[in-house]
């Protein structure tokens, strides 16, 4: 289907060159977007905006971040910062020595966008001076971009670059299955949640092995997290949507990867999570999650601690008759989307309600009896899409063919999707926390990804909120100088998200640099010891 | 390389003396058939034999490399390399000592040996050559693994002693249920398999298929697995010795004998890059000739330029695989600033001034790095640049949906037999195989003679150097190049069209 009028997902997220991973300067890729305001209201935006960066812009904070607890060694200043001009003109490679100089610059050109790039050999500022091949990218975080136009092919509510609490849930759940997994399965511990301003999320998985990740590692772990393939929203075939059986061969690509690779022929003796269960449990979830929704502190963390309790019980219904194996992160990502596909898809995106909704999830179902049965069924009469849902597992349950679809669907509609690109390059630019999105005037402030549920995109700080409560809500004591400015705008609880992940990182490296000095004092120790043995050794 | 060999020589032969302890003496420092390398040749030899020993590796790594492109299956790639291998690197197994004598055993070794350092020392220069070493050699050596006998690669990887714990039992009861679910086991199976504890940067292609379990950035590697993880720190060993010898090259202090040598192996195999037919003094491709020309455009390039007619856009990697490709076909920058103007007809001269131009300049290698990029190869088209569901560039073959396939498939007019078969080999991700069959079934039957022919001198052992020049004639097995299809497609036209013209 043709897309042309959507945003290319360059939009937060810079693609470097062409030919190679080396580094090149780009032409800028704002590509098909009208500055949708107007020129006064622009002036407006930048008067705003130089306010924002004079006086709320943390910056010390980002050097706290970005110099990992060792400001001396020059790692800061080897980052690379780009930045977006209100003119369109885009400057990659520069570099600042410290949160002045950065500010200074920020304050001084006052891009509308700041991006973040990667840790090069040398400061970035000084790559003219040097041959080309001698200026490379060493280390970045490990970063993630989730954009909610991914999923339009699955989204009713919305599409392109509108958002609303309904198609957020998707990024809800995304947070809540990756954040597992690069938490639990790879051991990543800092991980910083920002939202991108619009309508997707960015991760910084901010650990030193992260950051030193090779491109291949980088590669491997987004292929260990994607499940949905490129090629699942039939975006380039013209006629798959509307006729079930066209689409209906093609289930096998919808969905894959699913399985394990074990072609040995021992299975688990028994499947015991398989029969229990059933609709009741979910049920009884789903209602669990929407108090979580209303912020219940004590719900939160019962359904947190559930979340980490073996799966013995607590594992959704899979088929018993599923042939595949089924690794362990997908088994945990799929209790996720267990829980949420009913309030999320089923009553939300009501995703069986009309003809062209419901023969997307038909032509995934691989038995031909039922696609055409059901179709003749729902094309006339009205019907929930929680009612024919439960009619679509009663009659797959009957098929010999579907073990695995209800998982598969499941999967389809609600599983994280990646764009790889950005994640994989270390050269990559990502849209900076704590920037202003441009048409939405929103603050990309982080989200704490424990209370992701209660994130609400739609009341996320503005430029234009933020700056006018600098000048309606008065200093608490205006003899006491230390507060800082932002502290009396809507941006503090956010800063304070972020210091929270910045705090993580600072006492690992207190921890790191107190075992260091341990480890050389011992040293030390031993050489006083040995030069002791020594003398007495001479003595005698 | 001969006077590097003297400083080295003395080390070498201690350690030689250790590793013999375990081992028939006749074999003197090659107790396997295997060989991690670490410890460079300490022998003399003639710049003759310097050179056909290098060649007769390369040969090799070609054909290893060719096995990788076409096919997935292990078992086939395996049968291809064997005829290549045996033909020209054959080694020995341990078990066939009496049989065909020590000396011969040996002197298999050593050949292999050295040649494995003179390629090092040919492909360290540059990262893209280190790059195209280190996965052949590493493809090679995991071959010549999966040969071996089980008792000889257990004898082996002990000797190797690389870092890889056991888990312990109590370690393993700790994550029992994710184990056997991850790996499908039975309590009993699972009891009795040995498991290592690597961190997970070690078996990124376990990773990558999700085929194994990984908690706290720890990879629990069943002992089935385990060739990954010696491939995995054979891959690691030879990428840090490359990298050191690339250090080391400048300053050899080498004289004329062998650089030249080095300079002209390492050119041989690495001509991947496309180079038309008749090099600048081709025809010039205009603007306006370019929807005539679309006929013989591969899949890739169709999909992309119907694309554009029916969009009057392409993103950004778009526009860099087909830009690109039309820069190969011949169209120089002027007309291709004219094609992009006209093609993205929604839009203003200033935007397309402003956003475009920029771009299309870039690949001319006028703009950021100014680098003259050359077209993309299918291997690159293939790998890099996933596209993301609304995107249009990337492989079609790969990218496409079974009945997005089929409608292409239709367009070309070919048969229902042919579309299956294609489809097929596109489900099992021989995606240029599967362009390649379509392009024989299409225009190119004159061709399949020709590549019957190099089919069966590749299956004596007797293909030459893969790429051999000779510009657009250049008969290969696959597909390789999206602007060889063209080039290809161009010229059977023409020699059909006019049979007794001379062009």
């Amino acid at each position: 289907m043709p897309t042309a009028a959507k945003e290319p997902p360059t939009d937060n997220a810079m693609d470097v060159d062409p030919a190679t991973q080396a580094p090149a300067v780009v032409a800028p890729l704002p590509d098909d977007d009208q500055m949708e305001i107007t020129s006064a209201s622009e002036d407006q935006f930048h008067a705003l905006l130089r306010i924002f960066y004079q006086r709320l812009f943390p910056f010390t904070d980002f050097y706290r971040w970005l110099g990992y607890g060792n400001p001396d060694n020059g790692y800061f200043a080897k980052r690379e910062w780009s930045f977006t001009l209100a003119s369109d003109v885009y400057i990659r490679f520069q570099s600042f020595a410290g949160p002045e100089e950065l500010r200074t610059a920020i304050v001084h050109q006052c891009p509308v966008k700041i991006d973040i790039g990667a840790v090069y050999n040398l400061q970035p500022k000084d790559k003219k001076t040097v041959l080309p091949g001698a200026f490379v990218a060493k280390e970045r975080e490990l970063v993630f971009d989730i954009d909610l136009t991914d999923y339009d092919d699955v989204r009713t509510c919305c599409s392109a670059a509108d958002i609303c609490r309904k198609c957020w849930d998707f990024m809800t759940i995304a947070i809540k299955i990756l954040h597992r997994a690069l938490t639990d399965d790879f051991g990543f511990k800092h991980l910083l949640w920002v939202y991108s301003g619009r309508r997707g999320v960015h991760c910084w998985v901010s650990d030193d092995r992260a950051r030193k990740l090779s491109h291949e590692a980088r590669a491997a772990i987004v292929s260990y997290l994607s499940v949905v393939s490129s090629n699942a929203g039939q975006d380039r075939s013209t006629a798959a949507v509307n006729a079930p059986d066209a689409g209906g061969e093609s289930e096998d690509d919808i969905v894959h990867g699913l399985g394990g690779e074990d072609s040995e022929g021992e299975r688990e003796d028994s499947r015991r999570a398989a029969g229990g269960g059933g609709n009741d449990s979910a049920k009884g979830e789903d209602d669990s999650e929407s108090e979580d929704e209303r912020g219940d502190g004590k719900k939160r963390k019962r359904s947190r601690r559930r979340d980490l309790d073996d799966e013995e019980e607590e594992e959704p219904p899979l088929d018993s008759r599923a042939p595949e194996l089924f690794h362990y992160s997908l088994r945990r990502a799929h209790r996720v989307l267990h829980k949420h596909f009913r309030k999320t898809v089923l009553v939300e995106m009501n995703s069986l309600a009309t003809r062209p909704r419901y023969s997307k999830i038909l032509a995934m179902v691989p038995d031909a009896d039922i696609r055409t049965r059901l179709d003749e069924e729902w094309k006339t009469a009205q019907g929930s899409s929680i009612d024919r849902w439960k009619r679509l597992l009663a009659e797959m349950g009957r098929s010999r063919h579907c073990a695995t679809t209800e998982r598969d669907i499941m999967f389809k509609f609600l599983y994280p999707r990646l764009d790889a690109n950005v994640s994989i390059g270390i050269n990559h630019l990502l849209k900076s926390p704590f920037c202003v999105h441009p048409k939405t005037g929103k603050v990309c402030v982080p989200i704490d990804p424990t209370r992701c549920s209660d994130f609400n995109p739609l009341t996320v700080p503005t430029l234009q909120g933020i700056v006018g409560e600098l000048n309606t809500n008065a200093k608490q004591n205006s003899d006491e100088g230390a507060e800082e400015d932002f502290e009396r705008t809507a941006l503090n609880a956010h800063i304070q998200t972020f210091r929270k992940f910045l705090h993580g990182i600072a006492q690992e490296t207190k921890a790191r640099l107190r075992a260091e000095e341990a480890a050389a004092s011992k040293r030390v120790d031993m050489q006083r010891l040995a030069e002791k043995e020594n003398r007495r050794d001479l003595t005698f | 390389m001969l006077k590097q060999n003297r400083t080295y020589a003395s080390g070498a032969t201690a350690s030689v003396a250790e590793v013999t302890r375990y081992n028939d003496s006749r074999l003197g420092p090659y107790p396997f058939s295997l060989n991690f390398y670490s410890l460079p040749p300490p022998y003399e030899l003639t710049l003759n034999e310097f050179e056909t020993y290098a060649l007769d590796r390369l040969r090799v790594l070609k054909a290893v490399e060719t096995a990788a492109l076409r096919t997935k299956d292990l078992a086939t790639i395996d049968r291809y390399i064997q005829v290549v291998h045996d033909e020209h690197t054959h080694l020995n197994r341990n078990v066939r000592i009496n049989a065909v004598g020590a000396t011969k055993l040996y002197e298999e070794r050593r050949k292999d040996h050295i040649s494995h350092f003179i390629l090092r020392l040919a492909y360290c220069r540059t990262p893209d050559l280190r790059k195209w070493l280190v996965r052949q050699e590493t493809a090679l050596f995991m071959y010549r693994f999966r040969q071996e006998e089980q008792a000889e690669r257990a004898r082996f990887v002990k000797e190797l002693d690389i870092d890889m714990p056991i888990v312990t039992d109590r370690e393993r009861a700790a994550v029992a249920m994710q184990l056997r679910r991850t790996h499908g086991y039975s309590a009993e199976k699972l009891e009795r398999t040995v498991f290592y504890r690597v961190p997970f940067e070690n078996v990124l292609r376990l990773v990558q298929r999700r085929a194994v379990f990984v908690k706290d950035g720890w990879a629990y590697v069943p002992e089935r697995d385990q060739p990954v993880l010696i491939a995995g720190a054979y891959k690691a060993h030879l990428t840090a010795a490359l990298e050191a010898t690339a250090k080391a090259v400048p300053r050899m202090d080498e004289d004329d004998r062998l650089v030249p040598v080095l300079a002209s192996i390492s050119k041989q195999y690495l001509s991947n890059a496309y180079a038309p037919a008749g090099g600048d003094s081709r025809d010039i491709v205009r603007h306006n000739e370019v929807d005539s020309l679309a006929t013989h455009f591969p899949p890739c390039m169709r999909n992309l330029h119907s694309a554009l007619r029916r969009d009057h856009h392409l993103k950004h990697v778009a526009r860099l695989q087909f830009g690109l490709f039309l820069k190969g076909v011949g169209m120089p920058l002027e007309e291709a600033l004219i094609f992009w103007r006209s093609a993205f007809a929604k839009i203003t001269d200033d935007q397309f001034q402003k956003s475009y131009a920029y771009n299309v300049r870039y690949n001319y290698g006028l703009e950021g790095k100014r680098t003259n990029y050359t077209p993309y190869s299918c291997v690159k088209i293939i790998t890099s640049n996933q596209p993301a569901p609304s995107d249009v560039h990337g492989c079609p073959f790969k990218e496409f949906s079974k009945n997005d396939l089929r409608l292409m498939m239709k367009g070309y007019g070919v048969g229902d037999a042919v579309s299956a078969d294609v489809a097929r080999l596109a489900k099992d991700g021989h995606y240029q195989v599967a362009c390649t069959r379509l392009y024989e079934s299409t225009g190119g039957r004159a061709h399949r003679a020709a590549n019957a022919a190099l089919a069966a001198g590749a299956a004596d052992g007797s293909i030459s150097g893969g790429g051999t020049e000779g510009g657009g004639v250049a008969m290969v097995q696959t597909v390789e190049h999206p602007n060889q299809w063209f080039d290809m497609s161009r010229m059977w036209a023409a020699q059909n069209q006019k049979p007794t013209g001379s062009a």
